[in-house]
């Protein structure tokens, strides 16, 4: 049987969970190499959410105020896997797996980032469990 | 007696079930614009993000 929640419940869960990136500064957005929610990749990008990072879920959405970019990323020759929203001290509270689609370039060897790039987020939603 | 005990355990669900996931799984949408320093270059990527285990399984 599929596990699934009320809205109310997905609307509170998320709001919860989001709201632990605004707990000392603005949180971050960081895009990473491969690794594990406890254990993390190295940072190829590191963005830098609003203050209040996010707006109130609805319908178990939550939609990202606006982030800054990162004008001069850390970057790496290995391809990003990664991404995690993390406290402005570092401690990850979201890490998931990325997969890209690239409107205009081939993406045959991942989302690559080098050292320098600038890097805009324009848009992010949060999407709670079912 | 009660004929319908004990029951035969259920399978649970194969871990590439598309319910299972559908049950798990947050996810994570961005569009990302990276700029590039070497050539000037705008590219921009829609990003879709499931939680990862962490066995460190890509999508």
């Amino acid at each position: 049987m599929a596990v699934s929640h009320p809205t109310t419940v997905r609307n509170a869960m998320a709001d919860w969970l989001l709201a632990q990136l605004d707990v000392s500064g603005p949180g971050k957005l960081a895009f990473r190499l491969a690794g594990t929610a406890d254990a993390p990749g190295t940072v190829a990008a590191t963005l830098t959410l609003s203050a209040t990072s996010f707006g109130a879920t609805a319908a178990g959405v939550a939609t990202a105020a606006a982030i800054a970019s990162d004008t001069n990323a850390t970057g790496n020759a290995s391809p990003v896997a990664n991404a995690t929203l993390q406290t402005a001290a570092g401690t990850v509270k979201v890490h998931c797996a990325v997969a890209a689609s690239a409107s205009d370039i081939n993406m045959s060897g991942g989302l690559t980032i080098a050292a320098g790039d600038t890097v805009a987020v324009s848009s992010l939603t949060y999407t709670a469990p079912p | 007696m009660n004929d319908e005990f004990p029951r035969e355990p259920q399978p649970l669900l194969p871990d590439d079930d598309p319910v299972r996931l559908k049950a798990e799984h947050a996810v994570l949408h961005a569009t990302v614009t990276i700029t590039r320093k070497a050539t000037g270059k705008v590219e921009t990527y829609s990003i879709v993000g499931t939680l990862a285990d962490d066995d460190n399984d890509e999508r």
